[in-house]
């Protein structure tokens, strides 16, 4: 904020517009103008309510359709848990991680439509339009985690209601969104246009991609990752789903390091979903624990 | 008083130059129109005033204020329009002005009251609860003026703020614009492809072609320029910018203008 009046200090120049501003002013200035950007996220929300709704569906779709018919099927060993119980943790991080991708992404049309360059020309620091961003997916995540737990709820799902459970997770949430929409962020920053992004949409993909080890018990060791074939059809590569436990086999799709980050990403989310049912901890600890010598966290 | 200065002012792109060295002085009060075909170099040297797009060379101050070296500040006194829609249809009017006001830093006991008079001024108070996604081309483009004024500051920057609008539409913000001029006494700078917009508004025009300045001087002046009786707007853009089919804008921005032409239709 510009300090006008007495307490003002001119910066030796000849422009009435130079003032020098304190570190604490611009401190303030940096926190209310994130939270400006944020705010009017909110606002959008509260007048679509339909986009809720509709953002509800991919999750809806997994807990009701597909984890109903998996756990019919009992297709995917998930232990002493309901196969429902066993991937609501993973629905949310997935769920989370898909609306903070798809936000940060969202800057392009934003950017097209003229509404990022309006902002760029307001004396708001870049790092709070940023920020502000992140916390906007964040506020996005929060909302799907509402209805990810009511859909859990519904499903007789067990969850842990202590407080400080339910403010990690919240802190998870918005943590891992903003981390996700700005890495998303930096993506549509570099490509620039709608054409280049569809490119590199399988990058953030990677990282929901991994997310699924959540979805699907012993995923590494199954061989859904490891001797990946591109020439396998999704049937055959299913039935290898269904009795590659006992295939031991331990090649990794990246064996490289270049994108052990992202499976680092995607474990961490995974993880933090886990955090919902705190059951499912221990599925995850039996996992690491069972994983073959050699695989990548 | 000098408000915008710039001189030799050049923006290259690799081996194009988009902008070479362009340099004018507007004073304070005056509408500076900045026409040229597409393609010309207007909405680059727009970018470069904004401080959107570092120069490659030369200077520009705005109020005194140094485009590179004093980016942050500049941004506190200028008010921009771009050329594509940018109010946010998701948000009301009211909503998109009061967001602005935060972000320009409008003082906290003035803003709603800044807010109120801005929608009066634009003839938008009984819109000022619906949906921007609800207005009509020429609500939006006021709105927008809105968005840029709440701040007052002393330079507005509109790049082809009546591209797409109606004849009706354009004629209120025409009224618009010079009702900010005579109230506030704001600087405006704004580019235009439409030579009955250059005439009637613009105090002076500076006609750019292949990115350089190829006359500047008032309407009047420069159509004495040429010479001849009955000479309009259109002869003496056709005379100093030529007319060679080669000359155009790329791709991607005659979409975008074609998209903002039609969220206006």
């Amino acid at each position: 904020m510009r300090q006008r009046g007495p307490g003002a200090q001119p910066a030796g120049s000849a422009s009435p517009y130079l003032y020098r501003v304190s570190p604490q002013a611009a401190f303030f200035a940096f926190v209310r103008k994130t939270l400006t950007i944020v705010e009017m996220e909110v606002r959008k929300l509260r007048h679509d309510v339909t986009e809720l709704l509709t953002r509800a569906v991919q999750p809806a779709l997994w807990l009701l359709v597909f984890g109903e018919v998996l756990a019919s099927t009992r297709a995917i060993p998930s232990g002493n848990l309901s196969y429902e119980a066993f991937i609501a943790p993973g629905i949310l991080a997935q769920s989370v991680l898909f609306i903070a991708i798809f936000y940060g992404i969202a800057i392009i049309w934003e950017r097209d439509l003229g509404l990022a360059h309006k902002l760029l020309v307001t004396p708001t620091p870049r790092s709070a339009l940023v920020l502000g961003k992140g916390l906007a997916a964040g506020i996005r995540g929060l909302t799907q985690g509402v209805i990810i737990y009511l859909l859990a709820a519904l499903l007789g799902v067990s969850m842990n209601w202590d407080p400080w459970a339910l403010l990690g997770v919240i802190a998870l949430i918005v943590l891992g969104a903003s981390l996700f929409a700005t890495f998303s962020l930096i993506i549509a920053s570099i490509v620039k246009t709608r054409e280049r992004f569809m490119g590199h949409r399988p990058a953030p993909g990677y990282a929901l991609l991994l997310c699924q080890q959540r979805h699907i018990p012993n995923f590494h060791n199954a061989g859904l990752v490891t001797g990946y074939r591109p020439d396998e059809s999704l049937e055959l590569r299913g039935r290898r789903v269904a009795g590659a436990d006992a295939s031991g086999r331990s090649e990794y799709l990246w064996p490289g390091s270049g994108l052990r980050g992202l499976d680092h990403c995607g474990v961490w989310a995974a993880n933090a979903g886990g955090t919902v049912v705190p059951k499912c901890r221990d599925i995850t600890e039996t996992r690491k624990n069972t994983r073959k010598p050699g695989c990548h966290e | 008083m000098v408000i915008l200065e710039t001189k030799g002012l050049t923006r290259r792109f690799g081996d194009f130059t988009a902008v070479d060295a362009f340099t004018i002085a507007v004073e304070a009060g005056e509408i500076f129109g900045l026409l040229g075909p597409n393609g010309a170099g207007k909405t680059t040297v727009i970018k470069m005033l904004i401080t959107l797009l570092p120069p490659s060379e030369g200077i520009a101050t705005i109020a005194g204020l140094d485009v590179v070296r004093d980016a942050g500040k500049v941004r506190a006194v200028i008010g921009y329009v771009p050329q594509m829609l940018s109010a946010d249809g998701s948000l009301t009017g009211y909503e998109n002005l009061i967001i602005f006001a935060r972000l320009y830093d409008t003082p906290h006991a003035e803003r709603k009251e800044r807010v109120r008079q801005a929608l009066a001024f634009m003839g938008l108070t009984d819109a000022a609860d619906r949906l921007v996604n609800t207005y009509s081309g020429g609500m939006i483009r006021r709105l927008e003026i809105a968005q840029a004024m709440l701040h007052r500051p002393p330079i507005l920057f509109l790049d082809e703020p009546t591209v797409g609008l109606d004849p009706l539409a354009r004629d209120t913000v025409w009224e618009h614009i010079q009702r900010l001029r005579t109230d506030y006494n704001t600087t405006i700078f704004m580019t235009t492809h439409y030579m009955e917009e250059a005439e009637s508004l613009c105090s002076r025009v500076a006609i750019m072609h292949l990115g350089k300045i190829a006359a500047i001087g008032t309407p009047s002046d420069l159509k004495a320029s040429i010479g001849g009786p009955n000479i309009t707007m259109d002869d003496v853009f056709a005379h100093y910018a030529g007319g060679t089919l080669e000359s155009g804008e790329g791709f991607r921005e005659t979409e975008r203008t074609r998209r903002t032409a039609r969220r206006l239709g």
